[in-house]
């Protein structure tokens, strides 16, 4: 055998030999929990005193609103649907919004949003493995578009980092939602201001719950089953009387924004009802009538929890949710009055509660916003 | 870096040739020789088969060892993503075909419910050939054997028996795609040191780039391009694809006395980075986000006795194997800093016995054959999950993986054959197997995991028969009954599957096919040809049932908030597949040689979904089979001259597959109405100088078809080329 032979048998073998040593499993990540003693602090000032009843005078619907509530919509204009009896008929039992709504209660539990709680580095930890679970918050949160902004050349799922930044409006979950949270989170779990942290995280998930209300309103005309979603985004999946997580923070300041917001609901469900059940809708007539009213009544509870925000500013935390909540309102301000919108922009961007005027803030989101 | 792959491949072509130099012209065939004391068991006697030999996998080129399987009848190649590939045998695929490797067992209890990737991970450069039978084989084979067989043997250390002293024989090649700029490299030493003791070493890389298609493939309904796979800017690269590979093996034959033989042999497959397409980015996510299988290794360790053992059994072979099938898994959402991750690992330690007896001829015109063995194989599996954070460094261990840690599964039995030959012109063959399948998993309250412990015993058997209308023309028929015990994903684990969320089922029990076959066999010297019907009912069939939000097990979120989910259940009733096979190979005149092969499937089972209560809604008593493949074939032609040259070309076609199971309807890798037809030519070309230089050439995709084999969650390759160059000694 030739020398070269030798050479490329020796060649062949240390190469193998280091292909095995070469092959071998990553080890397992380790483990790492977070810093802090573990205990939990209580503070004496909670941004929910004094939650009351903000509902003011009795609204009058708009003519074209539908009224389930009403002589069961005997005396709107609607044809007779299957929201009449004033509740509400899923498409499909299996909603899988609850789950993600039940994942926000849990994540309010953890972090105590509104109480007194200040939570620890675990607790953020254990918050935030809720708001990550696969097909969980994170997941929509992630590909959130807002509607109420043109849609952009292609879905904002599919866009570059450079590319979303031209769409901030429509490409809102990932351009500013997200990064509220993810900031929050981290900083968080690094015991850094646990209390304004929660109250970002609760403010962005609450303009999260908004936003995907209107938008699988929207989106039903496609998929009617989003008729379901958009339902369960604001109910949690619970009956008018039994509100929880975003339905139960706009019910505890106004019973009446509530109802509004559920008379929207039925009148989205029933809009789908009547416009080709089973297939793509054909009515965009109808779908923006009951699109419209539903956005009206969310806009005045995110006003109404913005409002009483404003009214607990003598608490500093309650300064995150005027900021984001206020954000969430600007565009709909803009469009009802802009003088009384430059107010309400110029006071909610404000870096420092003491330096917001609550006063003048409160009379132009009544101003801006009144009763749906 | 394509420059530097080419250096090295130059670097490894000088150092041959220059060895090549010292030596003698080469006289033996290109062809690896097997050794004459092996016992081959290639043919499947009285069975619907066929073999994909070295020279198909030298011509056609596959990227894989499933790829390999594409030209045959009654097989359809479905991937999930570019690093994995899964047959369809008959309908089946997954856990109910079985694949071996060398006659080990490769199977194990976590194969999941439809296509895996696990035949994937044989290194297509290893393998000899592939034996295929189609239909039943538990009798030999054991469970999971119900829609067909996948036998991969391995190349061999050649024999120089005129050769006194050591002989080594380097070897290396490399091939390159353009449609994912697969660069593979294998270097291969094949040594015999004295006559009696011989080594085949090799190791192989692989870095496969992301794969270009043909363009996008759209729902016949609407036109709609599927949220399966996403493309990149150019509108024909699909993300989610891509990885690397590497591999090495090694071969020890050492001949005994009487003719019997002792084989060590290992071959590890290490797949890095390999994304799971469908999930990369899943539908609606953003494209950032993505499942990637970081690791997908399997190592299998084994040592055979093989020969004579004896007049009475003339062959017979017992093996002691070892296998690792370990994966970890990233789902990574780096706009979250968030990444899940899994870890399984299934060791699995096997015995096998298998004898052939001498031919007995009890009278004039009477001649029996009895064969048989034993086998038992115990998984042992390992599995963790964790959520880790990036931003803070923080990772929290799950209370439980994909699979319960410490699951146990074990399974075996004895089988006896026999085959009696009467007169010239009929043969029956009958056979029976008793066997078990043993299963114990811990509960794991905080995730609302049952525990489970079970045992199965199972008989089943087959019976056939072959009768000689004329010289070349014979008739067979075959009725088999086979099985497939619960394993271990199906009792234990919880996954984001193509359709949804899929959650345990404890309860399950075995499924059990029914399958009759009948067939043609033509056969002489220039011309074969073979036709096969078959009809397979399956008992009990474990299969996929939507299952509500309020069925999903406690703490378990994922099932709650994922669009769909599905348990596994035992169907009431039976589960059907019937369908023919035709096959034809030519040697023509001139050089020339053909081949075609057609495919049909149609298979339904009950409704898994119960009845609606309102007796006013749709509901449809049974429906489709999930991803049975379309109408399909292909057809081959080739011409060669004895120099070394060749030319051939390849056609594959399938039709629209539009009867979808409920399941398919939510899975976003399937078009809104089924999957489109199309027709693909690949065009070939080579030359070699027998065992010293190779040259082969395949234009794949020639007209650009934009296709996808249905079920599959990527594109078919777009029009490209492919090149492999061999040289050794």
């Amino acid at each position: 055998m030739s020398r070269l032979t030798h050479r490329a048998f020796h060649v062949v073998s240390l190469a193998l030999i280091a292909t095995l040593g070469a092959a071998c499993e990553a080890e397992d990540p380790e483990v790492k929990g977070v810093g802090g003693n573990g205990n939990t602090e209580f503070l004496t000032c909670d941004i929910n005193t004094g939650i009351k009843d903000m509902s003011g005078p009795m609204c009058m619907p708009l003519p074209d609103d539908y009224t389930p509530r009403d002589n069961a919509s005997a005396n709107d204009t609607w044809p007779a649907c299957i929201s009449d009896q004033n509740e509400y008929v899923p498409f499909d039992t299996n909603i899988s919004t609850i789950a993600r709504v039940a994942a926000f209660t849990k994540i309010s539990e953890i972090l105590g949003f509104g109480g007194l709680k200040v939570p620890t580095e675990q607790e953020f930890l254990d918050a935030r493995v809720q708001y990550s679970l696969p097909e969980g918050l994170e997941s929509r949160v992630s590909r959130r578009e807002d509607n109420h902004y043109p849609a952009a050349p292609k879905l904002c799922r599919d866009m570059t980092d450079e590319e979303l930044a031209q769409y901030p409006d429509r490409c809102v979950g990932q351009v500013k939602i997200k990064p509220i949270l993810n900031a929050a989170f981290e900083a968080g779990i690094k015991g850094e201001e646990p209390v304004i942290n929660a109250a970002r995280i609760e403010a962005a998930l609450l303009w999260f719950f908004y936003i995907s209300t209107f938008k699988e309103a929207n989106s039903a005309a496609q998929t009617p089953v989003d008729v379901d979603s958009s339902w369960a985004k604001y109910t949690g999946g619970e009956p008018r009387d039994n509100p929880i997580a975003f339905a139960e923070y706009v019910q505890s300041r106004s019973q009446e924004a509530h109802d509004r917001i559920w008379d929207g609901l039925l009148a989205v469900r029933c809009w789908r009802d009547l416009d080709n059940p089973m297939g793509t809708a054909m009515d965009p007539t109808t779908q923006a009538r009951a699109v419209a009213q539903l956005d009206r009544a969310l806009i005045r509870g995110v006003a109404l929890i913005l409002r009483q925000r404003v009214q607990a500013l003598s608490c500093d935390v309650s300064r995150e949710s005027v900021e984001i909540l206020g954000e969430i309102l600007v565009r709909e301000a803009e469009a009802r009055d802009m003088t009384q919108a430059a107010i309400f922009k110029a006071e909610v961007s404000k870096r420092r509660p003491d330096v917001i005027d609550a006063e003048k803030l409160t009379a132009a989101i009544d101003a801006l916003f009144p009763c749906p | 870096m394509i420059l530097v792959r080419i250096g090295i491949f130059t670097a490894s072509l000088v150092v041959l040739t220059s060895a090549r130099a010292d030596e003698n012209p080469p006289t033996e065939s290109l062809e690896v020789t097997i050794d004459a004391s092996r016992q081959e068991r290639a043919d499947k006697p009285g069975r619907a088969a066929s073999k994909v030999d070295r020279r198909d996998l030298d011509e056609r080129l596959p990227r894989s060892a499933p790829d390999a399987l594409r030209y045959e009848p009654g097989v359809f190649v479905q991937q999930t993503a570019h690093g994995q590939g899964s047959a369809f045998i008959r309908g089946r695929t997954g856990q109910q075909t079985i694949m071996l490797f060398d006659g080990i067992r490769m199977n194990t209890s976590l194969y999941r419910q439809g296509p895996n990737q696990y035949f994937f991970t044989l290194d297509a450069r290893t393998i000899h050939h592939i034996d295929v039978m189609r239909g039943g084989g538990s009798t030999r084979y054991g469970s999971d054997a119900i829609g067909g067989v996948l036998d991969a043997r391995p190349i061999e250390p050649h024999v120089n028996l005129n050769a006194a002293g050591l002989v080594v024989r380097p070897r290396a090649s490399t091939r390159f795609a353009t449609a994912d700029t697969d660069f593979s490299h294998r270097f291969q030493v094949d040594a015999q040191v004295w006559k009696k003791l011989r080594v085949l070493g090799g190791f192989g890389r692989r870095v496969a780039g992301q794969l270009e298609s043909g363009g996008p493939v759209r729902s016949p309904l609407t036109g709609a391009i599927p949220l399966v796979p996403v493309f990149d800017k150019d509108g024909r690269t699909q993300l989610g694809t891509g990885f690397q590979e590497a591999t090495g093996d090694v071969r020890v034959v050492f001949d005994l006395p009487g003719g019997r033989r002792l084989v060590g042999a290992t071959y590890l497959y290490r797949q890095y980075d390999s994304p799971r397409t469908d999930q990369c980015p899943p539908p609606f996510a953003p494209i950032t986000d993505c499942l990637k299988y970081d690791e997908q290794f399997r190592s299998l360790a084994y040592v055979a006795l093989e020969g004579p053992f004896g007049t009475a059994m003339p062959w017979g072979r017992i093996a002691l194997s070892y296998q690792r099938q370990h994966e970890r898994r990233t789902f990574d959402r780096p706009g979250s800093f968030t990444k899940n991750i899994g870890r399984d690992a299934v060791n699995t330690l096997g015995v096998t016995a298998n004898f052939r007896g001498q031919d007995r001829r009890i009278r004039d015109g009477f001649q029996v054959r009895i064969e048989g063995g034993a086998d038992a194989y115990l998984d042992l599996v390992t599995s963790a999950a964790w959520t880790s954070f990036t931003d803070v460094d923080a990772t929290v261990a799950l209370s439980r993986g994909q699979y319960i840690d410490g699951s146990r599964y074990g399974q075996g039995g004895i089988f006896a054959e026999s085959e009696a030959i009467l007169g010239d012109r009929f043969i029956v063959r009958l056979g029976g197997r008793v066997a078990f399948a043993a299963v114990k998993a811990a509960a794991d309250p905080v995730s609302g995991t049952k525990p489970v412990s079970e045992f199965w015993p199972i008989a089943v058997g087959h019976i056939g028969a072959e009768m000689r209308l004329a010289k070349p023309l014979s008739m067979l028929a075959s009725l088999d009954r086979s099985y497939r015990a619960p394993n271990l994903d199906d009792l234990t684990s919880r996954q984001q599957a193509g359709p949804g969320f899929q959650f345990e089922n404890p309860n399950l029990e075995p499924e059990k096919a029914l399958t009759v076959e009948s067939g043609l066999r033509f056969t002489n010297a220039l011309f074969t040809a073979e036709a096969w019907g078959y009809y397979a009912t399956m008992d009990q069939a474990i299969m996929r049932s939507l299952r509500t939000v309020n069925d999903c097990p406690d703490e378990t979120p994922q099932c709650r908030s994922s669009w769909s989910r599905y348990q596994l259940i035992n169907a009431l009733g039976a589960s059907d597949i019937f369908g023919f096979e035709l096959s034809a190979k030519a040697r023509l005149p001139l050089g020339f040689d053909a081949r075609f092969a057609v495919s049909y499937a149609y298979g339904d089972s009950p409704n898994p979904q119960a009845r609606p209560a309102d007796p006013n809604l749709p509901y449809i008593e049974r429906v489709p089979i999930s991803r049975i493949p379309p109408l399909n074939g292909s057809v081959e032609g080739r011409w060669a001259h004895p120099l070394g040259i060749y030319v051939g070309a390849g056609f594959r076609w399938a039709t629209l597959q539009d009867r979808l199971a409920p399941t398919d309807l939510t899975d976003s890798r399937i078009p809104q109405g089924g999957t489109p037809g199309f027709i693909v030519v690949d065009l070939r070309a080579g030359y070699r100088i027998q065992r010293a230089l190779a040259v082969n050439i395949a234009l794949e995709n020639v007209s650009d078809t934009a296709y996808r084999y249905h079920g599959s969650g990527i594109n078919g390759p777009g029009r490209g080329l492919i090149f492999n160059i061999e040289a050794g000694l």
